[in-house]
This record gives structure tokens, C-alpha cells and sequence, in this order.
């Protein structure tokens, strides 16, 4: 009997060790598709705002990088956050979103002095795109298909929008009080911002993770089928369309009437806002998933690579790359000639836009 | 270790994920059946070597009465019964790790559909960021297929089934193919390893399905099917509708001393004794050679009861 024990005990171990071995080892470094966030930077008064992997919001100085406050204090049931923390117009509150995969998403509304907090909402649905405010509304894409608007100062909601598929973008909204988003189950949505009404669809043949971006009667935006889309923003009606070399993640950027638009194949272009043509295009080491960010007459791409790489916006030409170490996918902050970023395993860097130096550094408190 | 990734990724993963995403998009967007005919289509790329770990389990089953009777002869004496049996293998045309050739070359298969599905199906940022750097850049209507829907059924296939039905499926489906696979031994010891296999097996299984994602579940469901389909038409239902054990030899020394094994398509439970003096021209009469043989199943001439 102890003998028959003994054989069942050694294949029920052998077979779990070899399947667990097995899946283990050939999953070497798959750690990196488990849900992190890599919240951007958000900059305001010398301060520096993100997130935490953990989901807590963390504020630094901007000129040394010391911890100034975290918020919460206790870790506990806290999930990681994937967007900029959001301040408001009159910079007293602060809004960022969490991702949990079991427990949804939840909305924090904070007080941007104290860090107590004003108000909290869970919603079904996964955080990922950072909250707008528009026409004294909050605006919140959520992983549950809704848009949500609410009020900013006591979390009432307004309306509800249902769309086709997980919202992971941003919304971005116009002078006529639209909002624009896309989903990942390749719809694009025109909202009517005082009632969350459906404008109009648009169908593309990508899904849709970067935020859109709308400037007079356009609005633009990349696809994960290589494809950037322009569209009026009152029909909905395509002006143009341009295919790349890979996805669109990021979001487009717009500098004197030029689109700059960075794709998943490290290729940089910047094109014709009309026409869509490029005036010129550049590569880069990396994928590109942190929006750019466009300073006076540069223009800063970080990679998934690591590599920081400044181009010239009128020539393309590259003019320092600065090696970050990690990859770098949330959105980038500058304050002058300093460029902020963050690496997805959390450390903190400020750069010198003008030398390519390094100011200063700092790990991440997670 | 790094080479070991690129051979990883470059030899399996892209191709199978991208494979898996062609088929998605040939089959009405639908994973679940870009998933059965990935899992038809690997049994079949794999049926020699199913063909020749079954026939190699039959022919290990075939000698176990000399192995037996090798073990009785010599007692305790386990160089002497090692040296014997190796030689019987050996004189046998059997090879003891035969049947291990293709669930080595099997295992890959699933552990890498198991990442394929974790890549294909991204579930948050990260593993949606992952997914671009394992398509291929160069085929362009598989990026057009991104963010695939992971409906199947009841089953929302990057998930595991909330219900039981999928995890009985598998349970139920391995059990039979381990019970179709299971010679019945006269070792005593064989028969509680045996009964162990068959029910260990399965009930590991199930646990199994409850943790991993619903897709992967699906082809073990799948690969189990078509596994009872060849068994079937290889050696019929086997021991699922009941076989008897295979006869210990009378004596050892009759059996040591006819190590002569003959092909045959039936069990060694079922073959006829044979007259030695009969000329053995016939394909499956030969005797068999230990290069040569093909895999065909070997059983042992034994003195019948």
C-alpha cells in the first residue's frame, strides 16, 4: 500500500514538475506581457506627477527628482496605472485611472495639494487612456466599451457611451464639442459631448489605441494595420489615408501644420496634414509606443528599444540619441529644454534637450 | 540562452502564432476552428511518429511476458535481469524509449501553442505590444486581424472554461485514449503503473484545463479525438471494450531461449502460436531485425497454453 502511495506521489510530481518546468522555462521573460502600466509624466509647478506599477501616484521635484508625496500610503489592492495623471484647468485637482483585469477600473480624484481624496468610481472596465475634461465634464474610456462623463467635482455621471469594442485610447475633443475615440475593435466614434449622442461611425481596418488628434476640421489618427486615417469631423467622411510600415500606437503629433507620426517599425514621418505626403521620414532604434513630444525645433521619440533619439522637425536629421536603458512607452514632459521620461521599469530621467546629457536620474519607489 | 530564444521564437512561436492568425482569418474570424484545424493539421504532420510510438508501445507490451518471466528466472539478481532484458530488447527489434521519440517532438507543439495563444490573445498593454514584435511584418492582412475574437461557443478562449464542460471533455477524452493505449500486462507491478497512467493522467488534465486558457484545453480536446481515431484503426478499441493479459511463459528458459519475435497486426494476446519450420517469406512472418523493421509491432512467439 505505502509502495503503491509512493508511485502515485512520484507521477503525480514528476508530471507536474515537467509540465510547469516546461511552460516555465520556455515562457522565459514573458513577465513583460503581465499587466505593469506604465504611466506617463504629467508636469505642473516644478512638480513631476505619475504613476505607480503598484497604482500609487507619486510626485517628485522636477529639479532633483526628490520625493515630494505619494498617495496612497498603504499599497494594498492597488493596481497599476497606464496613463499621465490628469490635472485640472485650475490645477487643484488631480484625476488618473487604475487596470485590473478581475476588479475593473477605478477614477481617483484627488486634491492636488493635500492628495486626499475628493471622490473614487469603479467602472466594469479596465483604465488604460488618460481621463480628458472638456465642457466641465471628465471623460473616461474604459476596457468595458463605455465613454463615460461625469461631473469633475463629485464624480455624478452625465451619459454613458456604448461602444463596439475595449476603449485603450484617450478621447480627444473640439471647439464644437465632440469627442473623438477609437476602439480596438476598429471603430472610430464622433460623440456629442453635451449628451454623449453617436455623431457618426467611422470603420477602419485596425483596431484603434492611439489617442486622436483633431485640428480645425480633421481629425486623425493610426490603426494597428499600419494605416493613419484623416477625417472630417462634422461627416466623417475620409480625406486621406496613408499605410506605413507598422502599427500606429502612438499618438500623432502636430507642429506647425505638420503631422509627425511614429510607427511600431521605429519609422518616423512627418506628412503633409492635407495630403497626408511625407516631407520627410527617419528611423529610429525601436518601436515607437510613447507619444512624442514636439519641442521648438525638435522633435524627441523614445523607443520600446530604450533609445531616446532627437530629430531636426524641419529635416529629419537626427541630432543626439541618449541610450534610457529600458523601454520607454508612456508619454514623455518637457519644461523648457528639459525633457522628463520614464522607463517601463520605473526609472525616472531628466535629459538636457540641447546636449543629449543626462541631468539626473532616479528609481521609481514601487 | 539567447540562441535558445531565437530558435524559440524564429522556430515556433512566429510561426505558429502567425499560422494560427491565417487560419483565424481563413475560418470566418473564428478561433476556435482556426485552432481545431491547426490541431488537425499538426496530428496529421505527426501521424508517422504516432505510428511509431503505437506500435512501439504494442511491441514493448508484446515482450513484457519474457520481461516477466526474465525477472522471475534471475530474482534479485537486477544486473543479471537488466543485462537480460536489454539483450531481449535488443534481440527483440524493441526499443524501450521508442514511444518517448514522439511526445518529445509533441511537447514543443503544446507549450508553444500554449504561448502562441497567451500572444495571439492579448489580454492587456503589454501583451498587445508583445503580439507586434511576433507577426510578421511582411504579410500584411495578419495585422488586420488584430484584436482576434476570443469567442468560441460558451468559451471565451484565452480564458479558462468557467464551466466544467471543457475540463470533463479532456478528462473524458484522455482517459479513453489512455485506456485504448493501455496493454494489459501480467506484471503485477505493470498493472498498478497502468491503472495509475490511466487515471492520473486525465484527472491531471482537468486540473489542468481549470488553470490554462479555454484554447489550449480545446486542442488538447481535439488532439485526443483524432489520438482515439488512429488508435482505433491501428489496434481497434484495445483495452477499452476489455483485452486480456498477455500469457506468462510456462518456463523461463522457453522464453530466453525464443527471442524470435514475429510482426503482427494483432496483440500478442491474440497471435497464434507459430511452427518454427514454417517458411516465414511473408512480410509480417519475417523475422525481425532490429534495422528494418519499420516499427512495425513485434510480438514474441510463446508457447500457448
Amino acid at each position: 500500500m505505502i509502495q503503491f502511495l509512493k508511485r502515485i506521489i512520484k507521477y503525480i510530481t514528476s508530471t507536474t514538475v515537467l509540465v510547469v518546468l516546461a511552460l516555465l522555462l520556455t515562457g522565459c521573460g514573458t513577465n513583460r506581457f503581465e499587466p505593469h502600466g506604465w504611466s506617463g509624466i504629467t508636469l505642473d509647478n516644478n512638480k513631476i506627477f505619475i504613476g505607480s506599477g503598484d497604482g500609487q501616484l507619486i510626485i517628485l521635484g522636477a529639479e532633483g527628482g526628490n520625493l515630494i508625496q505619494t498617495h496612497p500610503q498603504n499599497k494594498e489592492n492597488l493596481h497599476p496605472i497606464y496613463s499621465a495623471p490628469l490635472l485640472s484647468n485650475n490645477g487643484k485637482t488631480i484625476f488618473y485611472g487604475t487596470y485590473s483585469k478581475n476588479d475593473g477600473g477605478t477614477i481617483y480624484s484627488l486634491q492636488s495639494g493635500t492628495l486626499s481624496p475628493n471622490w473614487t468610481k469603479t467602472f466594469p472596465g479596465s483604465i488604460v487612456g488618460q481621463p480628458v475634461l472638456g465642457n466641465n465634464l471628465l471623460i473616461v474610456s474604459s476596457s468595458d466599451g463605455k465613454l463615460y462623463a461625469m461631473e469633475p467635482e463629485t464624480g455624478t455621471p452625465k451619459w454613458v457611451f456604448q461602444s463596439d469594442g475595449k476603449l485603450w485610447s484617450s478621447a480627444a475633443l473640439s471647439e464644437e464639442n465632440s469627442v473623438f475615440i477609437g476602439s480596438l475593435n476598429k471603430k472610430f466614434y464622433a460623440i456629442n459631448l453635451e449628451n454623449g449622442a453617436k455623431l457618426w461611425e467611422f470603420e477602419t481596418d485596425g483596431a484603434i489605441v492611439g489617442t486622436p488628434l483633431v485640428n480645425d476640421s480633421t481629425v486623425y489618427f493610426g490603426t494597428l494595420n499600419k494605416t493613419i486615417h484623416a477625417l472630417d469631423t462634422k461627416t466623417g467622411s475620409e480625406k486621406w489615408s496613408r499605410i506605413g510600415d507598422h502599427w500606429y500606437w502612438a499618438p500623432l503629433s502636430l507642429d506647425n501644420n505638420v503631422l509627425y507620426a511614429g510607427s511600431m517599425g521605429g519609422t518616423v514621418s512627418a506628412l503633409n496634414l492635407n495630403t497626408g505626403l511625407p516631407l520627410w521620414e527617419a528611423n529610429v532604434n525601436g518601436a515607437i509606443l510613447a507619444p512624442m513630444l514636439t519641442l521648438e525645433s525638435l522633435i524627441v521619440i523614445a523607443t520600446d528599444e530604450g533609445q531616446v533619439t532627437v530629430l531636426r522637425k524641419d529635416s529629419g536629421l537626427q541630432t543626439w540619441d541618449f541610450p534610457a536603458g529600458d523601454s520607454i512607452r508612456a508619454k514623455m514632459a518637457n519644461q523648457g529644454s528639459r525633457i522628463y521620461l520614464i522607463t517601463t521599469e520605473g526609472e525616472i530621467k531628466s535629459l538636457d534637450a540641447e546636449r543629449g546629457t543626462s541631468l539626473w536620474s532616479r528609481q521609481r519607489e514601487d | 540562452m539567447e540562441i535558445f530564444g531565437i530558435i524559440w521564437n524564429e522556430g515556433l512561436i512566429r510561426p505558429m502564432t502567425n499560422g494560427l492568425i491565417i487560419l483565424y482569418l481563413s475560418l470566418f474570424n473564428n478561433f476556435g476552428l482556426a485552432i481545431i484545424t491547426f490541431t488537425v493539421i499538426i496530428r496529421i504532420l505527426t501521424i508517422p511518429l504516432t505510428l511509431k510510438q503505437l506500435r512501439s508501445s504494442k511491441a514493448m507490451a508484446a515482450v513484457q511476458p519474457k520481461v516477466l518471466a526474465l525477472q522471475k528466472k534471475h530474482g534479485n539478481d537486477r544486473q543479471k535481469i537488466s543485462q537480460e532484458t536489454f539483450k531481449l530488447y535488443r534481440e527483440s527489434g524493441v526499443n524501450p524509449l521508442g514511444c518517448l521519440g514522439p511526445m518529445v517532438v509533441q511537447m514543443p507543439i503544446w507549450i508553444g501553442l500554449y504561448w502562441s495563444l497567451i500572444r495571439a490573445l492579448p489580454s492587456n498593454p503589454e501583451s498587445l505590444a508583445g503580439l507586434a514584435e511576433v507577426l510578421y511584418s511582411n504579410i500584411n492582412f495578419v495585422h488586420s486581424a488584430i484584436p482576434i475574437q476570443s469567442g468560441f461557443l460558451w468559451l471565451d478562449l484565452a480564458k479558462p472554461d468557467s464551466t466544467p464542460i471543457l475540463p470533463l471533455c479532456v478528462g473524458i477524452s484522455m482517459w479513453i485514449q489512455q485506456k485504448m493505449m493501455t496493454y494489459p500486462s501480467s506484471d503485477p507491478k505493470q498493472r498498478q503503473t497502468n491503472q495509475i497512467m490511466l487515471w492520473m493522467m486525465p484527472v491531471m488534465f482537468v486540473f489542468f484545463t481549470f488553470q490554462f486558457p479555454s484554447g489550449l484545453a480545446l486542442y488538447w480536446v481535439v488532439t485526443n479525438i483524432i489520438g482515439i481515431v488512429i488508435q482505433y484503426f491501428v489496434t481497434g478499441w484495445g483495452n477499452l471494450l476489455g483485452r486480456n493479459a498477455p500469457n506468462t511463459p510456462e518456463t523461463p528458459e522457453n522464453d530466453t531461449s525464443s527471442t524470435q519475435v514475429t510482426n503482427s497486426k494483432e496483440t500478442s494476446s491474440e497471435t497464434e502460436p507459430e511452427d518454427e519450420s514454417k517458411p516465414r517469406n511473408r512480410r509480417n512472418d519475417r523475422p525481425v531485425r532490429r534495422r528494418g523493421n519499420r516499427g512495425r509491432p513485434n510480438t514474441t512467439r510463446r508457447k500457448q497454453k
